[in-house]
């Protein structure tokens, strides 16, 4: 889905360009889940940003679906088929209605309007807000408001969808609702990319690749990283509860394949 | 400082109980934690104690055990969730500022009070007083919050949900800040979903569910009993639910009150290190590590279940996707997932596509004939937009041409019954108009001052009834304005608003206008206009807690609403800015044709409708005209 080798890409600045990205090599299939994390300001976004045709890299070279992205036409190509949910719930929402707001992207695509209608409508009951076609979008709550724009990238037949820190201006329920949309749709074959910087989102994703000052720190299992690498000190990360008690276990004695990742794994092994 | 509720309730404005009959004692020095799911009551509750609402009946009582009044209520600071609603002034001195000028402190005494507080959130007066608040970090917005809060010397400070949004660093680190302020003997009251970082801290809990008190003691008791916190829709902090397994299988005598505990007690009654081998099959994590190029395939064993069975897909937890077996991930019945949750996210794929069609059919043209948008079937929700467009353009042009009385009090009865018959609840419409009202009642009262040739005088001020007429007339028509705008929009959503409005101009598209981007501008302007309405009471509110609890018409004075400028054009300025990448990334493309959902179908009561309109048009102008 996507390949990035030696990807660069800097930013002018007045008389002077920065660098934001330096060298990166990262490959993500189709189909595959993939956690991206990093603190706040290492380039994250600016990546992200790049794979969906907002941000030319500099240098380097990068393909997503099968596209150079050097051409501009083909960047306008990738921008529908990656799809981005964004961190503000509120900002995101074009339609005055869940209708109307799933309408616009099919609009958009030229759908004829029989088809659009019972488009929207499936849609809808697939993110669960077929309750909600005709309701304000204002009396929407936060979680129900990423559902839409979930919505919204499917109107547009996303292969992949990349969740930028989706779920951190969201309440425990509406994160966990959110991230089990995303399972779903993974499930069903759609690609994910889900940037987050919570560690209980990070030990649920198979692959986990870790930016810090431009750079790929790490690309690897969740697993290697909280057990095997020293990176989560360096980086002044606090892992979760269960991967605290996971660390004491290791420490007594216990072999790496056998710690828990999550409170759920963790209770299952007592 | 000590706080008492007793048998407090309060109503919305529409006239829903959000809390009923809560009876509190919070002592002096302690920290209480305040949870619940969202809509428990727990927000009202934090503005009630803080004196931002008033109770609908029951008292709050202060230290001294007097009842709290407005004044008294400024013994308490409140901090809320989003720093961007909070935040005012040009540098973080001038915004701490703000709270200390509106109580009066002496100019003299300013700057060492806010460099006292800035300290005391672990940031530099030097460093940071003459930098913006706007462009600060995350945590450190949420310090400048709380520096301001702690500016008033507060006897109580409330943060509501003081590590939301922030960064995991960030959030560590404002939790350090908040036991730090628990240790200065500060009494503090923290309404938060993150339990397992809070409970630890407190000296007690508060637990809400429906409107009341669910629970209310200290947090050992309740982490120790699992019931408690599910009966509420919370989960259990991990710590407490791991200890509590150890604690059923017997290797630790207590449930522990914190992770380190937790820890601690789990270095000293080591597990044993089990045989690889004597692990029953499926019971615990993955033993195959999937590896970075992903080639190794993925686990996706438990998709069927997934999209198969609402019920048992309410097993497919978050951690599921890490679990690469299915038995261990099918067999834990999963209580943090509520069910309808679940049920919701298994899509029953399995239906036909020409059955999902009709149902989606269905469900979208309730008892229409043909496939068409959505429409609450209210009359006015029928009418084809052009005939309102044709209805709000006429009757703003015929309402500039008013300068006399009678013809502008006939508009005003008109509107109002229009708004009637559409069914506009008043509180809707008064939530509407209030952030204007006190405005235009000030450019009336400025307008009406004559110095020449007073016909009254209130103290110094001499007035004119001649020019309060004159006044009276232009703030009127203005408001009408305003009224038929917003009859206007309360009545058409942005779809049908956006081809009314496309149709009329497409004649400019040969001049070579992008007439797509005009309509799409105007229907989402107008659909913010809500969103801008609630920022605005959030940063009222705000503005509320920093100084004098500013009541009625007080919080719409010219001074309050100055200051709400800046930060609330920051907000529609970041908003526009993240909307235009929304529109874009959808596809759009003004020069691209596009197949509308919403289509303009002309009837014979439009017809009527635009009729009607002409004649009311012409008989008011007529009357404008006599007058």
């Amino acid at each position: 889905m996507i390949r990035a080798h030696n990807l660069t890409l800097s930013v002018r600045e007045g008389q002077h360009s920065r660098s934001v990205l330096q060298g990166i090599d990262f490959h993500i299939e189709r189909g595959e889940w993939v956690a991206l994390t990093g603190a706040n300001g290492c380039g994250k976004t600016s990546l992200i940003r790049c794979f969906n045709g907002l941000n030319t890299p500099s240098a380097g070279s990068l393909t997503v679906a099968g596209l150079d992205m050097r051409p501009a036409h083909n960047r306008a190509a990738v921008k529908q088929r990656v799809q981005l949910v964004f961190q503000n719930p509120e900002a995101q929402t074009v339609g005055s209605t869940p209708f109307e707001d799933i309408a616009f992207g099919l609009e958009n695509r030229g759908l004829a309007r029989d088809l659009m209608i019972a488009r929207i409508g499936e849609i809808l009951q697939q993110v669960g807000l077929a309750h909600k076609t005709e309701a304000e979008v204002s009396t929407l709550s936060g979680g129900e408001r990423q559902r839409l724009a979930v919505g919204c990238c499917l109107a547009l037949d996303a292969d992949m969808i990349i969740f930028d820190e989706a779920t951190s201006m969201l309440d425990p329920e509406g994160r966990l609702d959110i991230l089990e949309l995303a399972q779903g749709l993974w499930q069903a074959g759609t690609t994910i990319l889900w940037v987050t910087q919570r560690m209980e989102e990070l030990a649920v994703s198979p692959r986990i690749a870790v930016l810090g000052g431009g750079q790929l720190l790490y690309d690897g299992s969740p697993r290697s990283l909280f057990y095997a690498s020293a990176l989560p000190d360096a980086l002044g990360w606090t892992p979760s509860p269960a991967v605290r008690v996971g660390k004491l276990l290791q420490r007594q004695g216990w072999p790496v394949h056998l710690l828990p990742l999550t409170g759920q794994e963790l209770e299952e092994i007592l | 400082m000590r706080i008492q509720a007793e048998q407090l309730s309060f109503r919305y404005e529409d006239g829903r109980q959000a809390i009923q009959d809560i009876s509190l004692d919070i002592p002096s020095g302690t920290l209480t934690v305040l949870c619940g799911v969202n809509g428990s009551g727990k927000s009202t509750l934090l503005r009630l104690l803080a004196g931002l609402a008033q109770p609908t009946s029951g008292r709050i009582l202060h230290g001294d055990g007097k009842k709290a009044d407005h004044r008294a209520a400024e013994a308490v600071s409140m901090v809320f969730q989003q720093p961007e609603t909070q935040l005012f002034a040009g540098t973080v001195h001038k915004d701490i500022e703000y709270g200390l000028t509106q109580r009066g402190v002496p100019q003299a005494e300013r700057t060492e009070i806010i460099a006292s507080a800035l300290r005391k959130t672990g940031l530099a007066y030097d460093e940071f007083a003459g930098r913006s608040p706007f462009l600060l970090s995350g945590g450190e917005k949420r310090r400048v919050c709380i520096a301001g809060a702690l500016a008033a010397q507060p006897g109580l400070l409330i943060l509501d949900e003081p590590t939301a949004g922030l960064d995991p660093q960030a959030a560590q680190s404002l939790l350090g800040l908040v036991q730090e302020l628990r240790r200065s003997g500060l009494t503090l009251i923290i309404g938060t979903h993150d339990l397992d970082s809070f409970l630890p801290l407190a000296d007690k809990v508060i637990v809400m569910k429906q409107g009341a008190v669910h629970y209310d003691g200290p947090a050992p008791a309740l982490t120790a009993d699992p019931v408690l916190l599910a009966d509420a829709g919370l989960t259990a902090p991990a710590y407490a639910s791991i200890g509590r397994r150890a604690v059923q299988l017997g290797l630790l005598e207590g449930v522990p009150g914190s992770l380190e505990e937790l820890l601690a007690e789990l270095e000293k009654h080591p597990l044993p290190v089990p045989e690889a081998a004597s692990l029953p099959a499926g019971s615990c994590a993955p033993a195959r590590v999937i590896s970075p190029d992903g080639q190794s395939g993925l686990p996706r064993e438990h998709s069927a279940n997934y999209s198969d069975d609402g019920i048992q897909s309410q097993a497919v937890h978050a951690s599921a996707v890490a679990t690469s077996t299915v038995a261990a991930s099918t067999a834990v019945p999963s209580a943090a997932v509520p069910s309808a949750v679940a049920a919701s996210t298994a899509v029953p794929s399995a239906a036909p596509p020409s059955a999902e069609a009709e149902t989606a059919h269905a469900a979208t043209t309730p008892g229409a004939p043909q496939p068409g948008p959505p429409a609450r079937r209210s009359g006015w929700q029928q009418l084809d937009p052009r005939v309102k467009w044709l209805g709000m353009i006429l009757g703003s042009l015929v309402l500039l041409g008013m300068d006399a009385l009678l013809p502008l009090l006939l508009t005003a009865g008109l509107l109002a019954g229009l708004a009637a018959s559409a069914r506009i609840s008043w509180r809707r419409a008064l939530r509407f108009f209030r952030p204007f009202l006190l405005m235009f009642l000030f450019l009336w009262l400025l307008s009406g001052l004559s110095w020449s040739s007073p016909d009254f005088a209130i103290g110094p001020l001499s007035f004119s009834y001649a020019g309060m007429l004159r006044g009276g007339i232009s703030v009127l028509r203005f408001l009408l304005l305003i009224a038929l705008g917003f009859l206007f929009t309360e009545t058409t959503t942005g779809a049908p608003l956006r081809e009314g409005l496309e149709w009329g101009i497409a004649p400019l598209r040969r001049l070579g206008i992008r007439t797509r981007n005009w309509s799409l501008a105007v229907s989402v302007t107008l659909q913010f206009v809500p969103w801008i309405l609630g920022k605005l009471a959030q940063l009222q509110l705000a503005l509320g807690s920093r100084g004098r609890r500013a009541r009625g018409l007080a919080r719409w004075s010219p001074r309050q609403i100055a200051l709400l400028i800046v930060p609330l054009l920051i907000l529609v300025l970041g908003m526009g800015d993240e909307l235009a990448t929304a529109v874009e990334s959808r596809g759009y493309d003004p020069a691209k044709q596009r197949t509308p959902v919403y289509q303009l179908r002309w009837s014979k009561r439009d017809t009527l409708a635009a009729l009607g309109i002409l004649t009311v048009a012409a008989l008011l102008w007529w009357t404008a005209r006599i007058s």
